[in-house]
């Protein structure tokens, strides 16, 4: 995998992230796995296709995951109920979103798929068949994983 | 759910049953009533998703248990023992030519429609739920002799 690619996806992370009132993000230690098992029960799945084809996969726990709706919602979340999922999904909507203009700039094309929430426990992935690159981002709510399979 | 959607899970039907039936030597049949339009599904803990951009955004998810993944993707390579790498490929692989062979046929049928696919992920896992939110989804319920498996299609609303 082209790991220059991978910066678009990160950068987004850190400022939608400063957007949604998130001041202290930092980015931590940085891998490459061959298979994804996450200890965080809440993975949002984005599918990538036309210039760049892979997945993208944000990861955290369900604590990190109500904190971050909380802040969007601007009201407290105690559960991760269907409203607290709308608002993680919209969130990684908005990071894929700000990822796809980062490439426009790039004049890489890249179509994204709508995001797809899976919850459980002693999840284990595959994510497009290649290495993932493992980010972590370290913030005020939590830690969240950036897992990133390009085929590219 | 309107005529586009209809023709749509009747693609994927045909796909599935054919690439099942082709690529694991396995028959199915549809079980259970095909339309529901909630956004989430309790996942029965192995599951394929596939996205798909283009012309209208949306993902498939083709869920099952474990044990029929493996004993699929056994089918698969003529009955060898699966290890979990074989079992991650012969699963991504069948999903990515079950969608592949439906939005091609798909693509064909209507004119001006330009569905693409992004690559495949895997998951399992324990207490799984997949949730779309914003997304109409349809599911096609295949029961065969290794298992049932689950066809959930979604597409964003509108366009």
């Amino acid at each position: 995998m082209d790991v220059k690619l991978a910066s678009p996806f990160v950068e987004s992370v850190f400022h939608i992230l400063g957007q949604i009132g998130l001041a202290n993000v930092q980015r931590g230690k940085l891998g490459l796995r061959e298979n994804l098992r996450t200890s965080m029960n809440v993975s949002a799945v984005i599918g990538l296709s036309n210039m760049v084809r892979g997945n993208v996969v944000y990861t955290m726990s369900q604590d990190t995951a109500n904190k971050l709706a909380s802040l969007m919602m601007g009201m407290p979340v105690e559960q991760f109920d269907e409203i607290a999922q709308s608002a993680i999904a919209e969130l990684a909507n908005m990071i894929v979103s700000n990822t796809v203009t980062l490439f426009e700039k790039q004049k890489i094309v890249v179509e994204v798929s709508p995001p797809t929430l899976v919850v459980g426990e002693n999840i284990m992935a595959s994510i497009s068949q290649v290495q993932t690159l493992v980010v972590e981002v370290i913030t005020e709510a939590g830690l969240i994983e950036v897992n990133i399979g390009l085929e590219t | 759910m309107n005529d586009r959607n209809n023709n749509y899970a009747e693609f994927f039907l045909e796909s599935a049953q054919t690439v099942l039936s082709q690529m694991a030597g396995l028959e199915s049949g549809v079980s259970g009533p095909g339309l529901q339009s909630t956004n989430s599904l309790q996942s029965q803990g192995f599951a394929v998703i596939i996205g798909i951009v283009g012309s209208r955004k949306g993902r498939v998810v083709i869920d099952t248990t474990k044990e029929t993944a493996v004993a699929i993707s056994s089918k698969m390579n003529g009955d060898e023992p699966v290890d979990q790498e074989l079992l991650i490929c012969s699963m991504s692989e069948l999903g990515n030519i079950i969608v592949g062979n439906a939005i091609t046929k798909i693509n064909n049928a209507n004119k001006g429609e330009n569905l693409s696919l992004s690559p495949p992920s895997v998951l399992f896992g324990d207490k799984l739920s997949i949730i779309s939110p914003k997304i109409l989804t349809e599911k096609i319920q295949l029961r065969t002799s290794l298992g049932s498996i689950l066809i959930s299609i979604g597409f964003e609303r509108g366009v």
